[in-house]
């Protein structure tokens, strides 16, 4: 097993130059997690001790030293194959939040669930059982219950993408029995359940008779685009996130906004960036709103830095100084509001500053990007 | 003779180290014939998280035992127990597991058998709903 990782994240062409560790925003504060060491170590002793290592889950797959290994080594496929060996073993993460999200995804694996996840939908949302579009809305109906002293109000995310679909003229379908997409449990090793939930959600998906996936997650969207047709194949699906059909709609099409008087920076999530190269169209959209006043971070782009935590595993101190710094450098900026584009980088974010000594500094209000675009559009399509 | 097999509910209760639930003050977990009992130190100990586990794992119901109101020996623990049912409650809901299926109980129920009671009224309530639906193929 771990001769076949080597082979196909080309471990072996490790040079052990230590590009990666440099660049890792976790070795920054935790200085005994070391991206090199861990590929070193597994290709000298191909023996399965570092299966053992638990910082292996120190990870948060971001991605950012695999863009900048000049050996080209897939270091995020390395993690998640690493994982699934080491939990094949009996080695794990420290689960946060007791391990509830855990039993969550596991709970959706069975197929007789019938949830009752659309209390959400009021009566001036439109959706439609005849429709080209799917929205995917992923976890948000439990994020919004079980955060809800975060105040993030996750369920916001889906109200202001149904409320932007409807506004540009598309009433979407929505499943009332996805499951979670996976995500999470195929980065902490758990490919089985993974493929049951795929197995699920693509069968949903394919008898939706629909063409196109919404999702105003970047992990689900992730997902969908690059693991599900890695086991399953093509799927015969266009997937986009709510960002992308919303810039498009903009490029085709003159649309009246309301004003938005605020000066607000954005986080790219690791997965919409440096996964699926979606660093433009959040842009344009935040700047398709008049009046508003955009800064860049220092670090964005290819360059921004992870929001601290990844599959609700190994939350640690190291992911709240990470958080801390993050938010002073978006603070900095002079913005009012940090714009995210991901449903976990705002409970990060947010969990981050309820800390009892959380540094004035270092505090912002935190936004999705559709949930402000839906506050800046008119109530009646002019187009 | 040739009747169905009745079904016998997997039910679990966590109880307050200090309501006397329970037989003896040794055993951390105890079987009793018809559901199984976990003793915590405070009803406070309970969270979310577990009880959904017992969920995932198979039980068909949860109860969780506390102090009465105002009596919690560490003042506040059956008030987190409330609180971690509401939401536990609010998840099976989105689940579509009927959040009856999880019942907390506060009070000194070592008197005078209401224990049985309570237990024995809440088994038939499981029995009425049927298996937990995570185990029906
Ligand atoms: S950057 Fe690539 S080549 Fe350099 S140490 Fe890290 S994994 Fe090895
Ligand atoms: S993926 Fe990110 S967190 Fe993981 S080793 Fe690379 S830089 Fe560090």
């Amino acid at each position: 097993m771990i001769s076949e990782t080597i082979k196909k994240t080309k471990a072996y062409f490790c040079l052990d130059c230590g590009k990666c560790t440099a660049l890792c925003p976790v070795t920054r504060y935790n200085k005994s997690y070391s991206p090199r060491k861990l590929v070193i170590k597994t290709v000298n002793s191909p023996d399965g001790n570092t299966l053992k290592d638990e910082r292996l889950w120190s990870c948060l797959t971001c991605m950012m030293c695999q863009e900048r290994c000049p050996s080209g080594i897939d270091y995020n496929e390395f993690t998640k194959l690493m994982r699934r060996d080491a939990k094949n073993l009996g080695f794990f993460g420290e689960p946060t939040h007791g391990g509830i999200f855990e039993s969550l995804w596991k709970i959706m694996t069975a197929p007789k669930l019938n949830q009752n996840r659309l209390d959400w939908l009021t009566p001036d949302l439109k959706i439609s059982d005849n429709s080209e579009y799917l929205y995917f809305v992923g976890c948000l109906p439990y994020f919004d219950q079980f955060f809800s002293d975060l105040k993030t109000d996750s369920i916001k995310i889906a109200q202001s993408v149904v409320k932007i679909l409807n506004f540009f003229g598309v009433e979407p379908k929505i499943l009332k029995n996805e499951r979670c997409c996976g995500h999470d449990l195929l980065w902490t090793g758990d490919f089985e359940n993974f493929k049951t939930l795929a197995e699920q959600n693509i069968k949903l998906l394919k008898d939706s008779n629909v063409k196109y996936v919404i999702t105003s997650c970047p992990e689900c969207l992730t997902t969908f685009k690059l693991d599900y047709p890695e086991v399953f194949g093509n799927l015969d699906l266009k997937f986009l996130h709510i960002t992308e059909f919303i810039s498009e709609k903009l490029s085709s099409n003159k649309y009246e906004l309301k004003r938005v008087n605020k000066k607000v920076t954005y986080q790219d999530p690791c997965r919409l960036g440096r996964y699926l190269g979606i660093y433009q169209k959040p842009r344009e959209v935040i700047t398709s709103i008049p009046e508003i006043e955009f800064t860049e971070m220092e670090r964005s782009g290819r360059n921004s830095v992870c929001c601290g935590t990844s599959c609700w595993t190994n939350c640690d101190r190291y992911s709240k100084l990470l958080q801390i710094d993050r938010l002073k450098e978006a603070k900095s900026t002079g913005a009012e509001l940090l714009l995210t584009a991901c449903p976990k980088c705002q409970i990060h974010f947010s969990c981050a500053q309820k800390d009892e000594n959380y540094p004035e500094e270092g505090k912002i209000e935190i936004v999705d990007l559709t949930t402000l675009f839906a506050e800046a559009i008119l109530k009646q399509s002019v187009a | 003779m040739n009747q169905k097999k009745e079904f016998e509910p997997k039910v679990i209760a966590f109880a307050c180290h200090w309501c006397g639930v329970g037989r003896n003050e040794i055993n951390p977990v105890e079987d009793f014939s018809n559901f199984k009992l976990v003793k915590l130190l405070c009803s406070g100990r309970i969270n979310t998280a577990l009880i959904l586990k017992a969920f995932e794992k198979g039980a068909d119901g949860v109860v969780v035992f506390g102090c009465p109101e105002g009596k919690c020996h560490y003042n506040f623990g059956n008030k987190n127990a409330i609180k971690e049912c509401e939401l536990s409650k609010s998840l099976l809901d989105l689940l579509g597991i009927n959040a009856k299926r999880l019942k907390v109980e506060l009070g000194f129920l070592n008197e005078n058998g209401k224990l049985d009671e309570v237990m024995d009224e809440f088994i038939e309530d499981i029995k009425t709903l049927g298996p937990n639906p995570l185990r029906v193929a």
